[in-house]
């Protein structure tokens, strides 16, 4: 469909005019590439032990230097960050599938539904994010699988909160009035009236919240009740580095490094969205 | 014949956009006197509304203006800076919105608003109040101590217009420029504020800009008419002789539509066609391509105005006259 | 227009209410307060009033887009009020609207031919091979060329759009067309098109219309009958002609301006609700007696087809 590729070219015109956007975008292949190409073109593997070179420093055959196993940092930490980047974003796809498709719903219908459903997430709300990851790590156990799903259930009210809000606004629209006067099933409402015109924050949230997974990620396998050695995570990565700091700054210090460009990159991209709704909204009212 | 409170030559408005730019008020000249009325017809995107903020220097940031001249009273508003313009623009330039309610602050009540405008006009240490309570009662509203202490969002479009056009009132401004200000009024109250508004122009000896899509209403109010279309002036006179024989094609479908729905006609004339697409506009007069008249001199180059100085159309077949 | 018409549509005490507000009447607010009305096939009843006057909430309840507190809505005999949306279904294609604000009428996302073609496909109108062919027709019936079917619906104008709406609605073939102040936000050039495209598509396929309008100018040029409603009630109704040469209720007379001196200057007047028991209009009516604060009229048969809520409609003299 011509129309439909022209407005998507006009899109992608108007972000790359956006120079934060692209920076922020920019900065977020990078890490991907790193996570994924990169961690497979070193030649190291994360668990190449090197007894003969414990915590030496940065160097060329090292650039992060070496752990207290000898191990290169610089490829634990790009396994690390794949490792994180994976387990946040199944996490948040989980609570954005899961909470969207609550929140529309339960705004589409209304009544004792919505009402559960927006105590429910009043409830988790109460709690302080990382809390509640902690609590649910010791509930439902450590490991990798866990942390996404505690990722999922920190973030699900704000996609569900998000999703109602919206589609609550979308709903009283004269449009989707004229689809229900068509008789269009109410999942075809859903799907087709609805969903489409709430999605662009949804997404902007949904780039925001891998950052802010990330960060829990971090947090809880630092604490050890997330992500278990050998698997290297950056929190995991963090826990081994904070143990020797006094000798080896290198491996907290890098690795803290690595998770800022991570979530700078993908703030900056997310807020470069953003952007990208609002005056394409304005533009249009002045045609 | 005194001085024109409001002298325009030329003026000019477009609007920068990703596409190109889009020029929405293309040369407009237009003077009003001291307690004149001059109502400013047109559709939406014929430019009336953006001519407007031009001169108050309203508008949006992508948007471009130039006047060769842009008179309020003799000065060169062009020269002002912007603290000298806010200071003339509150004082002295008084505007009118369609929507009422937007134009209060929301936080503070109807009596703030009231007693800022008379401060404004009268110095800080006036006694406002008394002012206040003659304003509203001024407007209809006789027992003005309770709506003094409402806030806007409890005020209906009917009552938040009542109050506006008290405050100029207090204001005492030589220029007030409406801008649709009956538009989203039912038709009960709508009439009430046209009353009000001519009551407000025996009042004070300004000048008036009231600009509007309604023939009907522009006819019942003001002194003299200017018809826009595509960003131009097409037709200006008085309003007894623009509406008793107007001569542009444009003004005579308004009109006749205007008069149908009035009279109970038969069939609605109809204007056929659509505004042309400013970004690359027909050759020729800007109306051609929906003018039952058109010639081939219409479409090749655009006409300039004709007529004596108080009646002119911007139409071949008024050349004749 | 002939005798013996029949009845498409019968509203019978009809009353919706939404909650909060409290006008005294409690915590509920009655949009649409005990109207009856009738619209038989082929006609184009008006319904006229102010903003408040409830005559948008009574098109949305009668295409049950809201569920009413009480009475009836016969569609051809059957009771649409009490029904659940599947049970409505099958009534769905009989009953269309055309909005006010046509940007918002269009699902922005979609192009004018998907638009289109949802109706068509929903119910089946046509096989899928036929719909490019549908659309292009249903475009040309409203005097849009087929070249719109790829744009977008803010790249149309709103006269545009709005002949969009009505292609779309007349899709379905329907016997009732809800126009709820379908002009309204139209230019005057554009106003006379869309009116003149109705009047057309009325004649040709003798559907009936229900058209909301606060401009009872506009209502005199397309519509058979009036109906004035004022804060829920409906307080005049009858042949048009009759509304405008001989109006009874002191509301219409205001309406129609005959009465210029009669409206209140006062603001606050005209600005306050009115009471909630007696008649209505009592408050700004210059003939109000106390007789007419106790309890609303009910509707008095003037002539035929010609009713009046007012309890002194025999007296009060001409304009």
């Amino acid at each position: 469909m011509s129309a439909r590729r022209q407005r998507y070219r006009r899109l992608a015109a108007s972000f790359l005019g956006n120079p934060t956007a692209v920076f922020g975008a920019g900065i977020t292949l990078f890490v991907l590439l790193a996570a994924t190409l990169g961690a497979v073109l070193m030649p190291y593997k994360p668990g190449d032990a090197d007894f003969m070179n414990i915590l030496s420093g940065p160097s060329w055959p090292h650039p992060f230097g070496t752990d207290s196993f000898g191990r290169d940092v610089l490829t634990r930490v790009l396994y690390g960050a794949r490792v994180s980047l994976v387990v946040s974003a199944a996490g948040i796809a989980l609570a954005a599938i899961a909470g969207s498709a609550l929140g529309m719903i339960s705004a589409y219908k209304g009544g004792a539904a919505d009402v559960a459903l927006m105590r429910f997430a009043d409830l988790l709300f109460a709690f302080p994010s990382f809390v509640l990851a902690l609590f649910l790590m010791v509930v439902l156990g450590f490991g990798t699988a866990n942390v996404s799903f505690a990722i999922a259930l920190t973030y699900f009210p704000i996609f569900a909160r998000l999703a109602r809000n919206m589609t609550l606004l979308v709903r009283e629209e004269p449009f989707v009035q004229a689809a229900r006067l068509m008789a269009e099933p109410t999942w075809r409402i859903l799907l087709k009236e609805i969903l489409p015109n709430i999605a662009a924050p949804l997404i902007v949230q949904a780039t925001i919240g891998i950052a802010f997974g990330i960060v829990i990620e971090a947090g809880l396998s630092f604490l050890g009740v997330g992500v278990q050695p050998p698997t290297p995570s950056l929190g995991v990565i963090m826990a081994d580095g904070r143990e020797y700091f006094a000798r080896a700054p290198w491996v907290l210090t890098m690795t803290g490094v690595a998770i800022s460009v991570a979530l700078l990159g993908l703030n900056l991209f997310g807020d470069g969205l953003r952007d990208l709704m609002d005056p394409r909204l304005r533009q249009r009212a002045q045609q | 014949m005194s001085a024109p409170i409001l002298e325009i030559r030329d003026l000019r408005t477009r609007f920068d956009l990703h596409g190109g730019s889009l020029e929405v008020v293309r040369g407009v000249d237009l003077a009003i006197a001291p307690g004149e009325m001059l109502g400013l017809i047109g559709e939406s995107g014929s430019g009336k509304t953006i001519t407007g903020l031009s001169i108050l220097r309203l508008l949006p940031g992508n948007a471009r203006m130039t006047a060769a001249t842009l008179r309020y009273k003799g000065t060169d508003l062009q020269t002002l800076d912007h603290r000298q313009f806010q200071a003339l623009r509150g004082r002295s330039l008084a505007m009118i919105f369609q929507n009422p309610v937007g134009a209060f602050n929301p936080a503070k009540r109807v009596d703030w608003h009231l007693r800022e405008v008379i401060r404004r006009r009268h110095g800080a240490d006036v006694d406002w109040a008394p002012a206040a309570s003659e304003a509203l009662k001024a407007v209809g509203i006789p027992r003005p101590e309770r709506v003094l202490r409402l806030y806007p969002h409890q005020l209906s479009g009917g009552m938040a217009q009542r109050i506006l056009i008290a405050m100029v009132l207090a204001l005492e401004p030589d220029l007030v420029i409406a801008d649709e200000p009956t538009t989203n009024l039912d038709n009960i109250v709508e009439r009430q504020i046209l009353s009000l508004f001519r009551r407000l122009q025996s009042r004070l000896k300004a000048g008036f800009l009231f600009i509007t899509h309604d023939m009907t209403v522009a006819a019942s109010l003001c002194d003299r008419i200017a018809v826009m279309y595509a960003g131009e002036i097409v037709e200006i006179g008085p309003t007894r002789d623009v509406f008793a024989a107007p001569r542009h094609p444009y003004t005579q479908g308004l009109i006749a539509t205007a008069i149908a729905l009035k009279r109970k006609a038969k069939r609605l004339q109809e204007i056929a066609g659509e505004l042309p697409n400013l970004v690359a506009p027909p050759p020729g007069c800007l109306f051609s391509p929906r003018c039952a008249q058109a010639m081939e001199r219409c479409r090749a180059a655009e006409p300039p105005l004709f007529g004596a100085p108080q009646h002119r159309t911007r139409c071949y077949l008024a050349e004749a006259s | 227009m002939s005798a013996a018409q029949e009845s498409l549509m019968r509203l019978e005490n009809l009353s919706v209410s939404f909650a909060g507000h409290g006008h005294g009447d409690g915590p509920h607010f009655r949009a649409v307060d005990d109207v009856s009305l009738e619209i038989r096939a082929g006609e184009v009843l008006g319904i006229v009033g102010e903003s408040g006057s409830g005559k948008t909430t009574l098109a949305k309840a009668l295409l049950r887009l809201y569920r009413p507190s009480a009475g009836r809505i016969l569609y051809r005999g059957t009771d649409l009020a009490p029904l659940g949306e599947r049970a409505l279904r099958p009534f769905r294609r009989n009953l269309q609207m055309v909005f006010q604000d046509p940007l918002s009428s269009f699902n922005p996302r979609q192009t004018v031919a998907e638009s289109l073609a949802m109706p068509l496909r929903l119910h089946a109108i046509c096989p899928r091979g036929e719909m490019p062919a549908a659309v292009d027709a249903a475009l040309t019936r409203v005097g849009l060329s087929p070249n719109f079917r790829d744009r977008f619906p803010h790249e149309l104008s709103g006269g545009q759009l709005q002949r969009v709406a009505i292609g779309r609605a007349l899709t379905l073939s329907p016997s009732l067309l809800v126009a709820d102040e379908a002009v309204s936000k139209l230019d005057v050039s554009v106003r006379a098109q869309i009116l003149n495209l109705l009047r057309d598509v009325q004649e040709a396929s003798r559907l009936s219309i229900l058209f909301i309008t606060h401009d009872l100018h506009v209502a005199r040029y397309l519509c058979h009958r009036i109906g004035v409603m004022y804060f829920g009630k409906l307080v005049e109704i009858g042949p048009t002609e009759e509304i405008f040469d001989a109006p009874r209720h002191p509301y219409t007379k205001a309406l129609l301006g005959t009465l210029d001196e009669e409206i209140a200057e006062d603001a606050e007047v005209t600005a306050a609700p009115p009471a909630a028991t007696g008649c209505r209009y009592a408050s700004r009516c210059p003939h109000a007696t106390d007789a007419c604060a106790a309890e609303h009229p009910p509707l008095d048969r003037v002539a035929e087809g010609h009713a009046i809520a007012c309890y002194r409609w025999r007296e009060i003299p001409d304009a």
